[in-house]
């Protein structure tokens, strides 16, 4: 029988199991079962377990089959957190599912595009564009539009680095277009303007045009 | 500058410190003022922080002090903790710290 602290990107979780490895292919499927493909466990002693849960350590423990399983016993990870003292921790055990795709880089996607043509709103933000996927994207620093109610028309074109160059007015030139995640099928085109390229973050560093 | 990702009773969150190391002892404090008291460090490549958050963490990183200061740059825990693989943390440190065991 062992137990450990299971940490996630939700928080900590107690967990009991019958495994003799937090890292055989059983315990991980156990667990992948649960929604974590992507851990880092530290065991604990099971009596120091049965101390700090009792009852609730014994009602598990009964429900635990005689042989390999695996339960859940604390899923309040503030708690979990709090009922151990870090010496009580073994060392940290690293596992994620091997065929788990590397996390995509966040970062805005930027692309070039021939000429854009948007109107911004007060707080800089694109309202509507000729590229579906931009609206709702921001320019920054914001562009106001001035006293008036109506936004501001914008047409510009954009370089490798999201800076805006060519642009109408052209106060808006060097300002960087930051082009939130839109570009979902859902969304899908509402023009005929054919981006040169969309731009994505690259691992070593640098833009790649795709 | 430095990076990590502070493992909490609710989620990882990802910092930006300009504490030298993550094992300053200033960092626990200004973490301990916004109520982790309690923590598990990894610290990550700057560089790909940068990379994941972009402009994010051009607008954070900016905000923060040369020295002794902490700016929290993400709170998904889910967020941070898919963000990086964990080869890529290094760490962990503890706080409060674990007692040293010397054995004869």
């Amino acid at each position: 029988m062992k137990a450990a602290l299971i940490f996630t990107g939700s928080g900590p979780i107690l967990v009991v199991t019958t495994f003799d490895s937090f890292q055989s292919p059983d315990f991980t499927q156990r667990i992948a079962a649960r929604g974590i493909s992507k851990f880092i466990a530290h065991e604990v002693f099971v009596d120091v377990v049965l101390k700090r849960y009792g009852a609730r350590f014994s009602a598990i423990m009964n429900d635990l089959s005689q042989k390999d399983d695996l339960r859940v016993m604390d899923v309040d990870g503030q708690h979990v957190f709090n009922s151990f003292s870090f010496e009580e921790l073994g060392p940290p055990i690293h596992y994620s599912t091997p065929q788990e795709p590397a996390a995509e880089p966040v970062a805005e996607a930027k692309f070039q595009g021939d000429w854009l043509s948007v109107r911004i709103d007060e707080y800089g933000t694109v309202v509507e564009s000729s590229y579906l996927p931009m609206v709702g994207s921001r320019i920054v620093p914001s562009i106001p539009a001035g006293s008036g109610d109506s936004p501001k028309q914008a047409r510009f074109r954009i370089n490798k680095q999201g800076i805006i160059f060519d642009g109408s007015p052209g106060d808006l030139n060097g300002h960087k277009v930051v082009l939130y995640g839109r570009s979902s099928p859902a969304m899908g085109r509402a023009d005929t303007v054919v981006p040169s390229c969309t731009w994505k973050l690259h691992e070593d560093g640098g833009w790649t045009c795709t | 500058m430095k990076a990590a990702m502070i493992m909490t009773g609710t989620g990882p969150i990802l910092i930006l410190t300009s504490f030298d190391s993550i094992e300053h002892p200033g960092l626990a404090e200004k973490l301990e003022t916004r109520g982790i008291n309690r923590f598990i460090a990894y610290e990550v490549s700057v560089e790909k922080v940068m990379k994941m958050y972009g402009m994010r963490f051009s607008i954070i990183s900016g905000d923060l002090s040369q020295t002794d200061d902490l700016r929290i740059l993400d709170i998904d825990g889910h967020s941070v903790f898919n963000k990086f693989s964990l080869e890529e943390l290094t760490g962990p440190v503890y706080y409060p710290p674990r007692p040293v065991v010397f054995k004869a």
